[in-house]
């Protein structure tokens, strides 16, 4: 394993004490915005990316975006979270249809560490009602993982409670759009991606190796893979290299 | 494959431009710090007319030319012949009286190799010298000229110079038995006094006119003597003249006061370092390139794994994430609230 690939996810609890935040917390400010129900809005160029997805997939399936559609990427810290969360916004503000955003990433729990949440939820401490909340968006709501041992995870992610549990919510909600874990950080990705219509990866520009790709997808195959979303793409190249070689 | 290998390339480069760069900024320091360093050369150049039309030239011989070598031809590579001589150099270096310090040229080897002699042309031969002091090298041109005409003077002229030698030689034995013959009639009268010459007796005057015929002869052989010894004396200045004539000198030498061809030389220098430069960064770009196996352009998506790309999302500058973040406190959602719209 490469160390990249050892490298844990900043925590997403932490704040910087002064006025001005990296942009790595920043990005996941966002998160926990949506995770505490606090205001908040999707960058521009983001949601506009994400548009396109929705556009992309709608027409290409005959039956148009896929009722539970998961996202996961070959490494952490890829930006599923983020992308998950914005791609919800987005359905959520642009179309009448509601959107529920499901954290399955245990491995990288924040924010709720009390017991609630799914974990709550599969463990029978409170009822689905109280695991779902409101969010500042229209017509979006939001599961929160919850904090669970990998040995509980492993559990909650085999256990038919789990399907049944978000067959409740695909009956609740128009939609709903599910944080998995990254392939290479658990075996769980896989029976998570079972319970998903379709799954996207996730691919973060100039640092997921080929071969990890390659590896992810492959091991994605029982799945229905729509394709791969490349995130926080950047150039270098100068602007008028860029028209030449047709780099957007 | 090739238009992404390519794109792949650039923005390899341009993603680390300055380490790229870094050797094409250090090597074309090292050309402007080796341009810097070089001995500065002063070139000084004279031009000389090498004809076979004079009046003489057949006496001197030398630098006629042939069928497949021409005047200019010959002469230069005599000149570059005598150059392979010490002794030859030694004269220049003697006639130029230059300072060897001063020109940079300590040896007999350093003057050899600064001075040459080309063919320009027919009839036109450069002589060309490249020291490291301006009047040094217009003087060892000058220098280098004058001792070859004169060594070719001397050399056609040579033969010559050894009859005159030899007839004034044989005039001054003429002289001598002239003085003699002259002397014997003088003593041979005051031996033999008479008051009347017509008294003389007739073997006197026999012995008078014997010894009048000696002076005479010895008179003719001096004054064919002197005659010899002026026409070898001709003979000399019309071979001297003749070379002369043969080598005409068209441009005196050239006093350099710029060093030789600094700009341009200088120039094609830095830009050789440059171009080395360019071609380490260019290839190390293009190794970080071809190791670099990350994804770098949505294109490599479909070319790689043959998957859809759904979407390219743009990594965010911070100005378009949200700068102010309301706290609002979680409201769960109500039952019979989650009800699909």
């Amino acid at each position: 394993m490469s160390r990249r690939d050892r490298k844990s996810p900043p925590s997403r609890t932490r704040r910087s004490t002064t006025g001005r935040m990296p942009r790595r917390r920043r990005r996941l400010e966002a998160d926990e915005a949506l995770a505490t129900g606090q205001d908040w809005t999707s960058p521009d160029a983001i949601a506009s990316a994400l548009r396109y997805f929705v556009g992309r997939v709608e027409l290409n399936n005959a039956t148009g975006l896929p009722s539970r559609l998961g996202f996961t990427s070959a490494l952490r810290g890829e930006g599923v979270t983020t992308l998950c969360v914005v791609l919800s916004e987005v359905i959520a503000r642009d179309s009448e249809r509601t959107v529920c955003l499901v954290d399955l990433n245990w491995y990288s729990t924040g924010g709720h560490e009390d017991g609630a949440g799914l974990t709550g939820v599969l463990n029978g401490d409170i009822d689905l009602n109280s695991a779902v909340s409101r969010t500042s968006v229209d017509r979006l709501s939001y599961v929160a993982s919850g904090a669970a041992s990998d040995a509980q995870a492993h559990s909650f992610v085999r256990s038919s409670k789990l399907a049944v549990v978000l067959d409740e919510l695909a009956a609740r909600f128009d939609h709903l759009v599910l944080d998995l874990p990254a392939v290479s950080g658990t075996s769980d990705t896989l029976a998570l991606a079972r319970l998903c219509d379709s799954v996207a990866l996730v691919v973060r520009h100039g640092v997921t190796t080929e071969h990890q790709i390659q590896t992810a997808l492959d091991e994605l195959r029982g799945a229905v893979v729509l394709g791969v979303l490349l995130n926080r793409t950047t150039s270098k190249i100068p602007r008028p290299l860029r028209a030449l070689a047709e780099v957007r | 494959m090739t238009r992404l290998a390519i794109i792949r390339f650039v923005e390899t480069f341009f993603r680390r431009w300055y380490l790229f760069l870094l050797p094409f900024a250090l090597l074309c320091a090292l050309g402007l710090a080796t341009v810097a360093s070089q001995d500065r050369e002063f070139r000084s150049t004279a031009m000389l007319s090498s004809s076979t039309d004079t009046l003489l030239s057949n006496l001197a011989g030398g630098d006629t030319g042939s069928a497949w070598e021409s005047p200019a031809q010959s002469t230069s590579r005599r000149i570059n012949e005598f150059l392979r001589t010490d002794r030859f150099v030694e004269t220049v270096v003697e006639s130029a009286a230059i300072d060897a310090t001063v020109a940079g040229l300590p040896t007999i080897e350093d003057v050899r190799g600064a001075v040459y002699a080309s063919a320009e042309g027919e009839t036109l031969v450069r002589v060309a010298a490249v020291t490291a002091d301006g009047p040094s090298s217009a003087q060892l041109v000058a220098s280098t000229i004058d001792v070859y005409v004169q060594t070719i003077s001397e050399a056609s002229s040579a033969e010559s110079v050894a009859a005159e030698e030899f007839f004034t030689d044989l005039a001054a034995q003429y002289a001598v038995d002239l003085e003699a013959g002259r002397r014997a009639i003088d003593q041979y009268l005051r031996d033999n006094p008479v008051n009347d010459e017509e008294a003389r007796p007739l073997a006197q005057q026999i012995e008078i006119e014997r010894l009048r015929d000696i002076a005479e002869q010895a008179e003719a052989s001096y004054g064919a003597a002197l005659n010899n010894i002026q026409d070898a004396r001709l003979s000399v200045a019309r071979t001297i003249a003749d070379a002369e004539q043969r080598l005409q000198l068209i441009d005196s030498p050239s006093l350099p006061i710029e060093p030789e061809g600094s700009r341009r030389g200088d120039i094609l220098m830095v830009g050789m370092f440059a171009a080395v430069g360019l071609v380490l960064a260019l290839f190390a770009a293009g190794v970080t390139s071809f190791n670099d196996r990350t994804v770098r352009h949505p294109k490599e998506i479909g070319a790689w794994f043959g998957a859809d790309l759904l979407a390219t999302v743009p990594n965010a500058a911070p100005r378009l994430w949200p700068t102010r973040i309301e706290p609002v406190s979680s409201t769960p959602v109500e039952e019979g609230e989650l009800v699909a719209g």
